[in-house]
C-alpha cells in the first residue's frame, strides 16, 4: 500500500520559513560580493604576487598548525577518551578555553609569553627563534585558536569506539600501541579527519590573533583588512572574492572526504 | 593449566570475593549464574583487562597476575563477538598472526588451515557485518585460536546465536575444544548449555562462586537454596553407556537403566522428573525403566511436588498435590519409580 504524503505540520512550516532567514542571511552576503565582482577583477587578482603570497602564507600556516594540533591533540583526546582523573573537567576547560576568549586577546596573550619581551624572550633570543612578524608566530596563533577542535572531535571519536575492541586486540598480542594504531585510529578517522577540517578552517579564517602577534608576512584576511583601509572595498572585493571561491572550493571537497570515509564506515558498522 | 588463588576485585558497588579455582588442560569449568552475578568481570580479570585487588593467577605454574593481557596468551570470546568492522574475515583472523610479526606466507597458510577447520573459508573477503551470528561466532573464535592460546574464555557464546543453530553449534565447539584440549573457563546463565559443556560447573552469585563441582553433583545436591532455585531440579548422572540387544544400556553406580539413545561410552544421563511416574505397586506399562527405591525427600515447589527416592541412584520426579494425597507417600516409604526409555537423555 502506498503511503499517503502527509501534510507538514504547521510548525514546520512556521520555522521553515524562519530557518529560510536565516540561510539567506548567511549565504546572501557571499553570493553577493562574489557576483557583483567581475570574472576577469577576480582572475587578476589571483595573478597579483602579493595575493597569491598571502594565500600560501595562509593556508600553509594553517596545515602546519594542523599538523602540529593534531601530533598534541590526538594523543591527549585519547587519554581524555579512556582515563578518568582527577582535574579532568580542568583540563577539558583549558581545551575550549581558546573558543570563548575574543581572538585579540588570545593574540595579546601570546605575544605576552612568545612577544619580543615576553616570557621566554632570553631562550627566544639564545636559540635565535622569532615569533613576532614570523611564520612562527602565524602558525602559533593559529594553532592556539584551532587545537581544541582537533581535541574534541578525536576525543568523541575514540569514545564511539567499543574498548573491549582494543582489549580483544591486545589478547590476540598486540601491544596497546598496536590496538590503538590498528583499531582504534582507523575506527575513528572520520572524527579525527572532521576535527583536522575544522581545526584547518578555522585557522585560515583567523585574523585577530594573527594580526595582533605577526602583521607579516600577511595571511589572507590581513591583506584584505589592509587593502580595505588603504584601498576601500573596490580593492578589497576582488580578492575576497577569490578567496570566498577557494574556500567554497576546499569546503565541497573536505566534505566530499568525509563522507566518503563515513559511507566506508558505514558498510562496515 | 590455569589456577585462582583468591581473587579479590572491587568496581563501585560490585565485587568479586575471593575466588579461587584450577582447571586442568582439557577442562571445561562453566561458571554458572545470573545476569550481573560478576561472571563477565571474572573473565576479564583472567584476562587481563581488569587487576584484581588482592590474589594471585597462574597459567601452568608461571605467574600472570601482573601482565598485561598481550604477554598473558589467553583467548578471550566476547559474547557479542567484537569482530574488528573495519577489516574482512581474513584479516580479523590474521590479526593475531600479524602482531607476532609471523610471515605473510604464514600467516595465509595458517588463516586458510584455521578457517577450513572452522568451516568459514567461504567467508574470508567478507565483512563482519555481512556474517550471520553463528558466522561471526565461528570468525571469532578462529581469531582467537589461531594464536594458539594456552587458555580459552568464552563468554556466553551462544546469547547472540538463534536458537535452531545453537545446538548444533554447541556440538562443534564441544569438539573442536575437545580436539585443542587447552583449560576452557565458560560463561552461561543457561543451565542446559551449562550441563552440555561443562567437566565442572561454579554456581555464581553476587560476585561469589557458591558451589563449585561435578554437573550431577550440582543439579542433584544443590548446597545452597540459591543453587537449588537457580538451577532448578533435574535428575543428572555420569555413566556408561554400552549397546545390549539392540538399545542403549547405561550404568549408574550399580543401577542400570535403558535408553533409546544410541551410544556407547562415558556419557551424561539426564531424566526430566516430570517424565517419572511415582506408584506404590509396580505397575506393568511399556515403560522399560521401572526401579524400587526409599523415598528420602519430599519438596514442594510451586503447583508442584518434587519427590526423591533414592533408588540406588536418587531420583526425582515431579507429582501433583493431588496425586501425592491419593498415595500418601510419606518419608521412607518404598515406591516405584517408572519412565520411558525414550525420555532418557544421553549426551
Amino acid at each position: 500500500m502506498k503511503k499517503k504524503r502527509k501534510a507538514p505540520d504547521s510548525i514546520i512550516v512556521v520555522f521553515s520559513v524562519i530557518g529560510a532567514l536565516l540561510i539567506i542571511f548567511i549565504s546572501l552576503p557571499i553570493i553577493a560580493t562574489v557576483l557583483s565582482e567581475n570574472p576577469s577583477d577576480i582572475a587578476a587578482a589571483y595573478g597579483n604576487n602579493e595575493v597569491r603570497e598571502a594565500i600560501y602564507t595562509s593556508f600553509g600556516a594553517a596545515l602546519i598548525a594542523t599538523v602540529l594540533s593534531c601530533a598534541f591533540g590526538i594523543p591527549l583526546a585519547y587519554v581524555l577518551a579512556r582515563t578518568k582523573f582527577l582535574g579532568k573537567g580542568v583540563v577539558q576547560s583549558i581545551i575550549d578555553l581558546p573558543i570563548v576568549i575574543p581572538h585579540t586577546i588570545a593574540g595579546i596573550a601570546l605575544l605576552v609569553v612568545f612577544g619580543r619581551m615576553g616570557l621566554f624572550s632570553e631562550e627566544m633570543s639564545a636559540l635565535n627563534l622569532k615569533f613576532e612578524d614570523h611564520l612562527l608566530g602565524i602558525v602559533t596563533a593559529m594553532m592556539f585558536v584551532s587545537a581544541s577542535f582537533v581535541v574534541n572531535a578525536s576525543r568523541e571519536g575514540f569514545e564511539a569506539v567499543d574498548e573491549r575492541l582494543e582489549y580483544v586486540a591486545r589478547s590476540l598480542g598486540a601491544s596497546r600501541t598496536e590496538a590503538f594504531l590498528t583499531v582504534t585510529v582507523p575506527l575513528s578517522m572520520s572524527s579525527i579527519l572532521t576535527g583536522a577540517i575544522m581545526a584547518w578552517a578555522r585557522a585560515v579564517s583567523e585574523f585577530g590573533a594573527v594580526v595582533m602577534i605577526a602583521y607579516f608576512p600577511k595571511v589572507i584576511p590581513t591583506l584584505i583588512y589592509e587593502k580595505n583601509l588603504h584601498g576601500g572595498l573596490a580593492e578589497a572585493m576582488p580578492i575576497a572574492a577569490l578567496l570566498i571561491l577557494i574556500c567554497i572550493g576546499i569546503f565541497i571537497l573536505f566534505r566530499a572526504l568525509i563522507a566518503f570515509w563515513k559511507r566506508r564506515m558505514e558498510e562496515i558498522a | 593449566m590455569i589456577e585462582l588463588h583468591s581473587l579479590f576485585y572491587k568496581a563501585g558497588k560490585f565485587s568479586l570475593e575471593d575466588i579461587s579455582f584450577r582447571v586442568d588442560e582439557g577442562e571445561t569449568l562453566v561458571i554458572l549464574g545470573p545476569t550481573g552475578a560478576g561472571k563477565t568481570v571474572l573473565l576479564e580479570l583472567i584476562a587481563g583487562f581488569r587487576s584484581p585487588n588482592k590474589g594471585s593467577m597462574f597459567i601452568n605454574e608461571s605467574e600472570i597476575t601482573h601482565l598485561p593481557p598481550e604477554k598473558r596468551e589467553i583467548g578471550m570470546l566476547y559474547q557479542d563477538y567484537l569482530l574488528f568492522p573495519h577489516l574482512d574475515v581474513f584479516d580479523n583472523i590474521a590479526y593475531g598472526l600479524k602482531a607476532k610479526n609471523l610471515r605473510s606466507s604464514e600467516i595465509g597458510r595458517r588463516v586458510q588451515e584455521i578457517a577450513e577447520r572452522l568451516g568459514i573459508h567461504e567467508l574470508l573477503e567478507r565483512r563482519p557485518k555481512k556474517l550471520s551470528g553463528g558466522e561471526q561466532q565461528r570468525v571469532a573464535l578462529a581469531r582467537t585460536l589461531a594464536i594458539d592460546p594456552k587458555i580459552l574464555l568464552l563468554d556466553e557464546p551462544f546469547s547472540a546465536v538463534d536458537p535452531n543453530t545453537r545446538e548444533s553449534l554447541m556440538k562443534e565447539l564441544r569438539k573442536i575444544l575437545e580436539e585443542d584440549s587447552m583449560p576452557v573457563v565458560y560463561v552461561t546463565h543457561d543451565q542446559i548449555e551449562a550441563m552440555e559443556m561443562a567437566d565442572r560447573i561454579g554456581v555464581m552469585n553476587e560476585g561469589e562462586i557458591v558451589q563449585l563441582d561435578y554437573p550431577e553433583k550440582v543439579f542433584s545436591a544443590p548446597k545452597s537454596e540459591f543453587v537449588a532455585n537457580f538451577v532448578g531440579i533435574r535428575n543428572i548422572y555420569r555413566g556408561r553407556a554400552e549397546r545390549v540387544d539392540g538399545s542403549t544400556a547405561v550404568n549408574i553406580d550399580s543401577t542400570r537403566i535403558y535408553s533409546s539413545v544410541v551410544s556407547e561410552g562415558d556419557v551424561h544421563v539426564t531424566i526430566r522428573p516430570e517424565d517419572i511416574i511415582v506408584s506404590r505397586e509396580r505397575i506393568s506399562s511399556s515403560a522399560r525403566n521401572s526401579l524400587k527405591g526409599k523415598v528420602v525427600a519430599i519438596v514442594e515447589k510451586g503447583p508442584l511436588i518434587y519427590v526423591t527416592a533414592d533408588c540406588g541412584m536418587k531420583l526425582t520426579s515431579a507429582i501433583t498435590r493431588e496425586s501425592l494425597k491419593d498415595m500418601q507417600i510419606m518419608i521412607d516409604d518404598e515406591i516405584f519409580m517408572t519412565f520411558k526409555a525414550q525420555n532418557v537423555n544421553l549426551f
